[in-house]
């Protein structure tokens, strides 16, 4: 057994780390009160690969692999939830989805752009009436000669309004349902009958813009169809599986910055005479805080690590998820509270962190979903079949 | 246009203390570029960028300085060279500048060799000097700013409290401060190639003192003029005083001091 990162990963997370200090944790509370995050930051981090992270270097990628891409989420996560969510929806779902079931054409030229970073990716899956039911969804596509023409919406599309490039899934057979009847599309911003809705205001990660998205009639070539007919909810899931490792990532970094904050901040703040770092309330949060960190970061590169190699991961994808966001949701809360009435102060990280954390038990299929992938695994060994 | 970089690879001196034995304490403090080193090279790939130059890094060090200089192939320079041999261990700045000249000779010389100021090590100051007077290079010291024309170099060095603007034919030696430039970062996909040439390849070139036929007795310790007797903390000189008010009651206190200490 080997728990060491190798060298080029290790000068790997030098040099993020070193971005995001430099490029990203100046910008962190403007980013969140502005909302948005600027294209700026967005071309800064495209120059050093950070937009295409874990994709083969003969598609523009850096071909870092999942461990690559989970040491950017992990370090971004530190810094600015809101752009580790941009970067991640754009590399870990939208370009993924491409990276994962496209076409050698497509992916040259689609995933090459987008991971140089000249391009912005989104994923749209999500609608008014599914969203755990992913399957429930109504977006309709039907061939017209060379086009299919998609009608219908999708709602909290994370980039969906700065996207050049959108991995769609819509219903071609609703008599198939999930299993069949919905095929995946390649969608630019520019195809006739596209355009973005109205835009949501969040209570985190909000310098990451949350979009609804039309198509209506929207043209799209039959080339641009991802993956095999008929098996797009596959290719969703699938690329759904790979995005819960690195958003795990992500949590990760907020829990270890949480961690870090409190300790630096326990052991200056004095009260009856000595830093509070001396009080065993305190020191019990620092410790259960450093245990829960260790025991996901062990498990995120372990899955990172099986993701690489091959093996078959969607059941600790799942876990990665579902624990991630709890440990980085507990992590943050025990943060205000060591922090007291700082903690709860406007324009301290502190405050912001525990408003980007909670959408994790919720988005990239909320924690309950979760359990039921982990526990349907688990009772499928011994022959017993759970619906949801 | 040639160019030779020379890398040290030093203890992250923010991060070292000083035992109650008075031995420097490096257990887990990180290796890291000489910083003044750092912005040599990105004045050579800067060069490289707008010039054309072949960007060489070298480095005398243990086998651990190779991240140095896979850093430094990830930043953008062609070729390493890692100077390592249990003989070169413990140089002062006459061991380490016989043998860098040796192996520059046998690199082939180059137009020109750019090197941190000073080391945030040994903060001697003298290699890049040194190295300058055993090549017969002229040489340009603590430089903020440089450029090619026409076969100069011009160089921008920093006095007391002026510039000096001065010319200097190639080839020669310019040794460059921690003002001249914030080093680029590496691509990432430029670190993840960084390792594929290894150790003994031609990119990636590994001397022994055998190698370098060079003399025993003038490399390491034993070729070394000067010697670290101790390594002491200064003792610090009383708590300090937090001055307190307003801005402007603050800036009255502390001229206050100032004039007191005949300092204004």
């Amino acid at each position: 057994m080997d728990f060491t990162f190798s060298k080029e990963h290790e000068l790997l997370r030098k040099m993020i780390r070193e971005f995001a200090e430099r490029e990203v944790r100046p910008l962190a509370t403007e980013i969140d009160e502005t909302e948005r995050v600027p294209m700026e930051t967005v071309r800064k981090a495209a120059q050093l690969g950070l937009m295409g992270v874990p994709f083969p270097q003969e598609y523009g990628g850096v071909g870092a692999g999942e461990i690559g891409y989970c040491i950017l989420m992990e370090e971004l996560g530190k810094v600015c939830t809101s752009t580790a969510t941009v970067i991640g929806a754009h590399t870990g779902i939208g370009a993924m989805a491409i990276y994962l079931d496209g076409t050698p054409e497509q992916k040259v030229k689609y995933l090459t752009p987008l991971a140089k970073g000249e391009k912005i990716a989104a994923f749209a899956l999500t609608e008014p009436q599914a969203g755990s039911d992913a399957a429930a969804i109504r977006t309709m596509a039907v061939r017209d000669g060379d086009h299919y023409v998609l009608n219908g919406n999708k709602i909290w599309i994370t980039n969906g309004d700065i996207a050049d490039v959108i991995s769609v899934f819509a219903v071609t057979d609703k008599a198939l349902g999930a299993r069949g009847g919905v095929t995946a599309f390649i969608v630019e911003k520019d195809f006739p009958g596209f355009s973005v809705g109205s835009i949501e205001e969040k209570m985190g990660i909000r310098g990451s813009s949350t979009a609804e998205l039309i198509f209506n009639d929207c043209r799209v070539p039959k080339e641009n169809v991802l993956g095999t007919f008929g098996a797009g909810f596959v290719t969703a899931m699938k690329t759904l599986d790979i995005g819960r490792v690195s958003l795990a990532a992500a949590c990760l970094g907020g829990a270890q910055a949480a961690l870090e904050m409190s300790v630096r901040f326990a052991s200056q703040r004095r009260q009856f005479g000595v830093p509070i770092a001396q009080k065993q309330a305190i020191q019990w949060m620092v410790a259960e805080m450093s245990a829960e960190i260790e025991a996901l970061r062990s498990l995120v590169y372990r899955t990172a690590w099986m993701v690489d190699t091959g093996r078959p991961f969607s059941r600790e994808a799942a876990i990665c998820k579902f624990y991630g966001s709890e440990v980085a949701s507990r992590c943050i809360d025990r943060a205000v509270q060591i922090h007291g009435g700082m903690g709860y102060m406007r324009g301290f990280s502190i405050e912001r962190g525990y408003r980007d954390a909670r959408i994790a038990e919720i988005f990239e299929g909320t924690n309950e979903v979760q359990r039921i992938v982990v526990a349907s695994d688990i009772f499928r060994q011994v022959g017993v079949r759970i619906s949801p | 246009m040639e160019i030779i970089v020379l890398i040290k690879q030093i203890h992250d001196p923010t991060r070292l203390r000083v035992s109650s034995q008075g031995r420097l304490v490096t257990a887990g403090v990180p290796l890291i570029i000489n910083p003044d080193d750092l912005r040599a090279l990105e004045e050579a790939l800067k060069l490289k960028d707008s010039l054309g130059a072949r960007v060489t890094v070298l480095s005398l060090g243990p086998p651990e300085a190779e991240e140095a200089l896979r850093e430094a192939l990830a930043m953008g320079a062609d070729r390493a060279y890692l100077l390592s041999d249990p003989a070169f261990a413990d140089p002062d700045a006459l061991a380490t500048t016989y043998a860098l000249g040796s192996a520059i000779h046998k690199i082939g010389l180059p137009d020109l060799i750019l090197a941190g100021q000073l080391s945030g090590h040994g903060i001697s100051a003298q290699v890049g000097p040194r190295l300058a007077e055993y090549l017969g290079y002229p040489q340009v010291t603590n430089v903020s700013a440089l450029e090619i024309d026409n076969g100069s170099v011009l160089a921008k060095r920093v006095l007391e409290e002026s510039y000096l603007e001065v010319e200097v034919a190639l080839p020669a030696v310019v040794t460059v401060n921690s003002a001249a430039n914030l080093p680029r970062l590496p691509h990432g996909a430029r670190i993840m190639n960084a390792y594929q040439d290894p150790p003994g390849s031609e990119r990636f070139v590994v001397w022994t003192a055998r190698d370098l036929d060079l003399e025993p007795q003038k490399v390491g310790a034993a070729g070394s003029a000067t010697q670290i007797r101790a390594t002491t903390v200064p003792e610090p000189k009383g708590p300090p005083e937090m001055l307190t008010g307003s801005p402007h009651e603050q800036a009255r206190a502390l001229v206050g001091r100032l004039r007191a200490k005949n300092l204004v």
